[in-house]
């Protein structure tokens, strides 16, 4: 069935190549990952007797379901060649905008899906933007960090209150012993990994991000690509900025602040890649995971926080600077 | 004038398959291509030779439909043609393998064959599913068949040597046309060894045939004599020659690139 025998004279290098691909495999960024994922958990364990019980574990996926959703929109930008600063001021405006529904009386679940209408609208802004004007992502996004955080400001007059109403508070329920947000991650993790890894879209996102001359030599329009995955992108924010406004129970302007650091470190070591047309959905779910627990083991060691944002920092540094290696083989 | 031609273009197969006619091209200034006639013939290899700057790329590219030209005419078959994208080209059975082959090195070498032509299943276009399968197998055998030596489909084309990835990217480009098809090539051995650079010149010599014609820019003057039927000189935008490959020796081809005229008589 595999005929693809090497012919008599194979190429002194294609040894090398499968050397390249077994060593890959094994010091693959997923593996090293899931490794440290490990032994983190195996310190945390020993030193908190907390760490491991079925309640801090679920906790931490409740934390991380709402980090992976917007992770993965934070991923899908990457992967086209672009870049999202402004996800947790999103995430803020979402959440403000559905809290002050629901506070003026508007069902729940319309609130929620009009919060998620404008995380999809701010998306196809930053992708506008980016594409439209050709504005650098990074200071296109960047401006918007501070536009939306505005905006959160001016919706709440800078306040943060306490919904009275537990009915918002959908987020904190379990069904099933599950926390509500875990099957939106389900859902987000299935739709994004059916439409990454086995639709033509998926691929040719991966042939934008990877090299957009090209890209458009194969008659793609990169443009297109671009708005659409930033719009995708946003539609992720719109569901990660309703659950931890639900979650919180509260409309608080500066809720989401720090985010872009848990994410894009999460990112990062999930092996997505600044330079574009690299990333995956297992990747970004694992480095979630890792930075919940992470952030969860470092709080309940009574670290202070401004320590744990610097490890956070720190982590993020050697995931870049892991990712920028020189590689054989390459340019 | 055409009226005689018949739909199918039969009844023009006289006429040489592809014709330029008075293209000019300038950026500024500089007058990069200027009033160049060229005729390509079926099933024929012809070179493009001279120095740095002589417009041979920005030629090529016209003829590709990524540079406009300012003025002049292009006919396939004896037919006016338009070409003012690269689709159109593409749909006119014409491919361009760039200097910088245009490969995606984060994706596999299938991924790189089959790119923005993948086969899918399901929803229609975009949203379709990839036969993934079914192009690592197809993929597999265009190499086997094209006797490219690539250990694997599956390797990502970031990890290949120079001439691999020429050869992946000449494998992309015939791997879709029917007859009548022009492959347009920018100095594929420019970044090669010696070794890498005869197996590239192998693989062309090869794929010839069939319908296919190539049009060749070459800095290794022995090795385009030797591949081509017939080379064509450019000096400062313009065409000053076309040599017969077989009874044209490197110090004359040299000699024109280098003067623009015949050494001796400066008669064409
Ligand atoms: N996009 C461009 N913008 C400005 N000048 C260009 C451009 N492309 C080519 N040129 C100029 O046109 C001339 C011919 O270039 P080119 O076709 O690349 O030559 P060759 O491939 O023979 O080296 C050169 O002087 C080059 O600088
Ligand atoms: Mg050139």
């Amino acid at each position: 069935m595999t005929a693809t025998a090497t012919p008599p004279g194979a190429p002194l290098d294609s040894r090398a190549q499968a050397a390249a691909r077994a060593r890959r495999l094994l010091l693959g960024q997923h593996v090293l990952l899931l490794i440290a994922l490990i032994l983190l958990g195996t310190y945390f364990t020993s030193r908190l007797d907390f760490f491991l019980t079925s309640q801090n574990v679920l906790t931490i996926l409740r934390f991380s379901a709402v980090t992976f959703i917007v992770a993965t929109g934070f991923t899908l930008v990457l992967i086209g060649g672009g870049l999202d600063l402004s996800i947790g001021s999103g995430m803020a405006v979402v959440g403000v905008t559905a809290g002050k529904l629901f506070e003026a009386g508007v069902p729940l679940v319309l609130a929620f899906v009009l919060g998620v209408v404008v995380g999809v609208a701010i998306g196809f802004v930053n992708g506008f933007i980016v594409t439209r004007f050709r504005i650098n992502p990074l200071i296109a996004t960047l401006a918007m960090l501070f536009v939306l955080l505005g905006v959160a400001f001016i919706i709440t007059d800078g306040r943060s209150t306490q919904l009275r109403d537990d009915g918002f508070r959908f987020a904190r329920e379990n069904v099933g012993g599950v926390p509500v947000p875990v099957f939106f991650l389900i859902a987000v993790a299935v739709l994004s990994v059916v439409l990454l890894h086995t639709t033509k879209a998926g691929r040719h996102l991966f042939a934008v991000g990877g090299n957009p001359d090209a890209a458009r030599q194969a008659a793609m329009n990169v443009d297109r690509f671009r708005l659409g995955m930033y719009t995708v992108a946003g539609l992720y924010t719109g569901i990660a900025g309703v659950l931890l406004a639900s979650d919180l129970g509260a409309i608080a302007p500066n809720s989401a602040r720090n985010w872009e650091l848990y994410v894009a470190t999460a990112v990062f070591l999930g092996g997505a890649s600044l330079t574009g047309g690299r990333g995956s959905v297992v990747g970004t779910f694992i480095g979630v995971v890792f930075v919940s627990a992470l952030d969860n083991g470092l709080v309940q060691m009574a670290v202070r926080p401004q320590i744990v944002l610097i490890v956070v920092g720190a982590a993020m540094i050697l995931a870049v600077a892991f990712d920028q290696r020189p590689k054989g083989g390459f340019r | 004038m055409n009226e005689h031609a018949s739909p199918n273009g039969n009844g023009s197969s006289r006429a040489p398959l592809l014709q330029l006619r008075g293209i000019c091209r300038s950026f500024g200034h500089v007058r990069a291509v200027h009033e160049v006639d060229v005729d390509l013939q079926r099933n024929e290899i012809l070179g493009i030779v001279g120095d740095n700057g002589a417009g041979k790329s920005t030629l090529m590219k016209i003829i590709a439909g990524t540079v406009s030209p300012d003025s002049g005419r292009i006919l396939m078959n004896g037919e006016p043609v338009e070409i003012t994208t690269a689709q159109d080209s593409r749909r006119l059975g014409i491919e361009m393998i760039y200097q910088d082959l245009a490969l995606f090195d984060n994706l596999d070498v299938a991924a790189n064959v089959f790119i923005g032509r993948e086969p899918t299943r399901g929803l229609p276009s975009l949203l379709g599913f990839l036969e993934r399968r079914r192009m690592h197998r197809e993929a597999a055998a265009l190499l086997e068949r094209l006797n490219i030596m690539i250990g694997s489909t599956r390797l990502p084309v970031g990890v290949l040597s120079g001439g691999q990835r020429q050869m992946v990217a000449i494998a992309r480009a015939v791997a879709f046309e029917e007859n009548n098809h022009i492959l347009l090539m920018d100095e594929p051995s420019a970044a090669l060894g010696a070794t890498e650079s005869a197996t590239v010149t192998e693989l062309i010599r090869d794929i010839r045939g069939d319908g296919l014609s190539i049009m060749i820019i070459s800095h290794r003057i022995p090795e385009v004599l030797d591949l081509a039927d017939r080379v064509m000189v450019m000096k400062r935008g313009e065409h000053v020659a076309t040599l017969d490959a077989r009874s044209t020796s490197v110090e004359e081809c040299v000699n024109l690139i280098v003067a623009g005229a015949p050494a001796a008589t400066g008669q064409a």
